[in-house]
């Protein structure tokens, strides 16, 4: 079964791929049959949900990897089976409510493609067992979200959202791949279930603190944790249907998971349980505060999801058997309500026209099933009993009472957090599903009031869910159990209740209750307050100066490209030209030694001079020349020279080759220089005395390198390797021809394929004008 | 003005120096000679040709475009680096038969190869020039 699943989260991969094939086949149904595959997947991993024994954990080798130490391997254990199922089942559930929602929209195909990959990366970050493979699928989400966020890539505002999401959570990613690179130096292995195995913990060893600052900066950055929250308000851009499945079960759950993932790994030291709880509890505590300011159904419960980030990543921080078991449980809880409203929130707002809480009423008459489907996960946001959420709830205050220490600093925040998340449910429910009189009902656009049926399956199932699970939760018991082991590396029996009996947790309850309704009555004078020091953070109102960083960093980096390249060859070829002089200068002279040994010198032959000094000549003259034509006749001369040198030292196939190219050369020059304007001298005196000096150093530098050259030998020379070998086991007697085909091959194929380069970049130059296809438009 | 005389001995001497050429390229393992000094003595005919006749005519001499021909010398060449492969030895290693005593190999290919490229490359390059700055007379 456990590689049925594989397979199965392989093929939704696949499905991704194939959706431009596929999408033309099943036209309108496209979203409705592709989510049968996550849907049978949902189904697999039930059945393993169901007879996964305690304590143990399967592992699917794939054999498929980049490298030795990266490869495929998946888990199945508690944990990757709980972020499975809601990853697979809500991702079936969105895909079949995209179906209807994107109906209309343009660009489906790359709606789907996305949406399913980014599905995909999600399960395979869920199952990994290789860290490697877990950065990997990790980045895979950012990269698939930042193309969803964007989807109305034509908008401003969306860009620039998808953008913020991709910059923040690259960083994120980046910090987890030095994270896992460390943390598998120092454990000698990327495998999780060697992890585990081996009790390895980070806690004492030197390098923890900048393990775990990495991991933080990694979770912060994908779990919109403060400071780093903003981007996801703004991630709302992006369709409806991509807000539910990021929101409730993908992306920003993916840090979550690498918390309890590396908890047995890394959990439970100071650092850790201090930074975790002290974020997660300003994330909170903000998220919740700023969802009560807002008037977007979406931006609230964007804000919400932040606050219940935060609450996560508390309870993980807390590290204590409870706090896990609550945070878990609490995941799931999150996941069922927040993708149930999203899709609420999308149906409202295809019905009515507008997302604005003020000026919707009265939908509980006029759509009474989005309505009642919406009200069952309001009841599970504010922990009403008898919902999963009101389990969670009581759960997270019963960690938060337990806490050792700190318990004077969580309760009242939580309790202050949730005072909130009561009154932003109530507000809700009040404003937008009651009827009133004193506000207008609100015109529906779809004449049998109810959108579909099949637009209702996603919210309602999931709100039956959270209800179902909350009357029965000892059907969580067994996997929960399993989870336990593995975040917590011990054993625990959970057994869950939906009555707890009358204790100090359950008065808590009743207490934010109390205080979110009284919160809801004065919602006036809080609206007022909460909207002045909204007024007063929008001067820190962090998109913008994150934008502005961005912004500034480019101009910054412009800058200093445009000093660097200037584009001016001159100026090019001085920097290249200096350069290597120094360097080879310097080299040479490190070097020492001789440079000139008199008696190897050969006497002094006439018709060698002779030709040197005609060489010199042809320079001198194709310096001063006043005519390019000349100039180039005269530096053909050298070539010739140069050849002739060749010869004399028994170097045929050298010099015969150079008297070709220089030909070649020669014509080809004239040909272009033609049609060049008339000689004319452009520069100062002062850049062509600039330009001399240059040039005679660098020629100085080639004589040193020559000379010395003779005296420096690095390796054995080959020569005699090759004389020996060429006629043996190359069958030639020509060894240069040898050396260029077969000896040397490989070098030879490289510059063969630079000529073809060099003519197409020719063809390129000539042919390619812009101005002049304007114009014959 | 046209030189009739200028013309024919041009038209003749193509073929002299592409025979020249391949004479070059097969005794170039053994003496003085190969792929690219054949290439550009091949090459400098059709220049020649050129400049007496144009560029058009050069490409109608040649039937093929040019570039074409650069791009199967560069087929021919990775050929030779290849039939190594299938026979299990790393790319590029001599591989050798004997035909009626006279040892032929994959060397000899990618000198071919060689050869066929460097005279694409360089009709290319004067077609092209000769066409866009109008040496067409």
């Amino acid at each position: 079964m456990e590689q049925l699943a594989i397979v199965l989260i392989g093929l939704i991969f696949l499905m991704g791929l194939m959706v431009p094939v596929l999408r033309p086949l099943l036209k309108n149904y496209t979203g409705r049959i592709l989510a049968l595959v996550p849907f049978a997947l949902f189904g697999a991993l039930t059945f393993l949900f169901f007879t996964l024994p305690d304590e143990t954990a399967r592992i699917v080798e794939t054999g498929f990897g980049f490298l030795p130490e990266m490869q495929f391997s998946f888990r199945i254990d508690g944990l990757s089976l709980i972020f499975g199922m809601m990853v697979s089942g809500i991702g079936g559930l969105v895909l079949g409510y995209s179906s209807f929602y994107m109906a209309k929209y343009a660009g489906r195909t790359k709606f789907y493609f996305f949406l399913i990959l980014f599905m995909g990366a999600m399960l395979g970050l869920v199952f990994a067992d290789n860290l490697l493979a877990l950065f990997i699928f990790w980045e895979l989400t950012s990269i698939t979200s930042f193309f969803l966020i964007g989807f109305d890539h034509d908008k401003d505002k969306p860009r620039q959202a998808a953008l913020q999401a991709l910059l923040i959570t690259a960083l994120g990613g980046l910090c987890l791949l030095f994270a896992v690179i460390m943390v598998g130096n120092i454990a000698g292995t990327f495998r999780l279930s060697e992890l585990y195995a081996q009790g390895i913990h980070l806690g004492a060893h030197s390098h923890y603190q900048t393990v775990f600052l990495l991991i933080f900066v990694a979770i912060a950055t994908k779990s919109a944790q403060f400071p780093f929250h903003f981007w996801l308000p703004g991630a709302m851009n992006a369709p409806t249907p991509i807000s539910a499945y990021l929101h409730s079960a993908t992306m920003v759950n993916a840090g979550i998971f690498l918390l309890l993932r590396l908890n047995p790994v890394m959990g439970g030291t100071i650092a850790w349980k201090g930074a975790l709880i002290l974020t997660g509890g300003i994330t909170m505590f903000i998220g919740a505060f700023f969802s009560l300011g807002q008037k977007d159904l979406k931006r609230i419960l964007a804000f919400t999801t932040i606050s219940a980030l935060g609450t996560m990543v508390m309870l993980i921080g807390m590290n204590t058997t409870a706090s896990i078991k609550a945070a878990l449980i609490f995941f799931i809880v999150h996941g069922l309500y927040k993708g149930g409203l999203f899709m609420v929130a999308g149906i409202i707002d295809k019905n009515t026209g507008t997302r604005d809480i003020t000026r919707l009423s009265g939908l509980l008459k006029s759509m009474p099933v989005t309505s009642i489907a919406g009200i069952l996960a309001l009841l599970s946001m504010s922990g009403l009993p008898p919902m999963l959420g009101f389990i969670g709830k009581e759960l997270i205050y019963d960690a938060k009472v337990q806490m050792p220490e700190l318990s004077w600093l969580v309760v009242p925040l939580g309790v202050a957090a949730n005072m909130m998340m009561v009154a932003i449910s109530i507000l809700v429910f009040y404003e937008i599903f009651i009827p009133r009189k004193n506000k207008p009902a609100i015109p529906l656009f779809h004449k049998e009031k109810e959108l579909p049926g099949n637009f209702l399956v996603g919210p309602v199932v999931l709100a039956l869910v959270g209800l179902g699970l909350g009357m029965v939760p000892g059907w969580l018991n067994n996997i929960l159990s399993n989870a336990m082991f593995y975040v917590q590396s011990q054993a625990v029996d959970v057994h869950l209740a939906l009555w707890h009996g009358f204790n100090q947790v359950l008065l808590l309850s009743i207490f934010t209750v109390a205080m979110g309704t009284i919160i809801f009555i004065l919602r006036r004078p809080v609206g007022k307050l909460v909207g002045i020091i909204i007024l007063w953070t929008d001067q820190y109102h962090l998109p913008e100066k994150f934008n502005n960083l961005i912004s500034n960093y480019l101009n910054f980096a412009g800058k200093h490209t445009n000093r660097i390249q200037h584009g001016y060859h001159r100026y090019y070829l001085i920097t290249f030209f200096m350069a290597t002089l120094l360097l080879i200068v310097y080299q040479l002279l490190d070097a020492g030694g001789e440079w000139f040994h008199p008696a190897e010198s050969s006497p002094v032959r006439m018709h060698v001079v002779l030709v040197l000094i005609i060489s010199a000549m042809a320079v001198l003259f194709a310096v001063f020349s006043k005519s390019r034509l000349s100039a180039i006749v005269s530096m053909g001369v050298l070539g010739y020279g140069v050849a002739v040198l060749y010869m004399f030292y028994g170097a045929v196939d050298l010099a015969i080759t150079q008297f070709l190219a220089e030909t070649i050369i020669m014509v080809i020059f004239v040909m272009v220089i033609f049609y060049l304007p008339d000689f004319a001298v452009l520069s100062s005196k002062k850049s062509r005395i600039r330009d001399a000096i240059i040039a005679l150093a660098v020629g100085a530098m080639m004589t040193m390198v020559v000379l010395k050259a003779r005296f420096i030998n690095m390796e054995e020379p080959i020569s005699q390797f090759f004389a020996e070998k060429s006629f043996l086991e190359g069958h030639g007697r020509n060894i240069v021809n040898v050396i260029l085909v077969d000896f040397r091959a490989l070098d030879t194929l490289g510059e063969i394929t630079v000529l073809a380069l060099a003519a197409a970049g020719v063809f390129t130059l000539l042919r390619f004008n812009p101005i002049k296809k304007k114009s014959e438009k | 003005m046209r030189n009739i005389v200028l013309e024919r001995i041009v038209s003749l001497f193509l073929y002299v120096m592409v025979g020249f050429a391949l004479f070059l390229l097969f005794r170039g393992h053994n003496r003085p000679g190969g792929g690219f000094i054949a290439g550009i003595i091949a090459a400098a005919g059709f220049l020649l040709y050129g400049i007496v006749f144009g560029s058009e005519k050069v490409l109608e001499k040649i039937r093929v475009n040019p570039r074409y021909i650069m791009g199967s010398g560069l087929l021919i060449a990775l050929l030779a680096a290849l039939i190594p492969m299938m026979l299990g030895k790393p790319p590029l290693t001599g591989v050798w038969t004997s035909l009626a005593g006279i040892a032929l190999g994959t060397p000899l290919l990618f000198d071919i190869g060689v050869f066929v490229l460097v005279v694409g490359m360089i009709v290319s390059i004067f077609t092209n020039i000769m066409d866009v700055l109008k040496w067409n007379s």
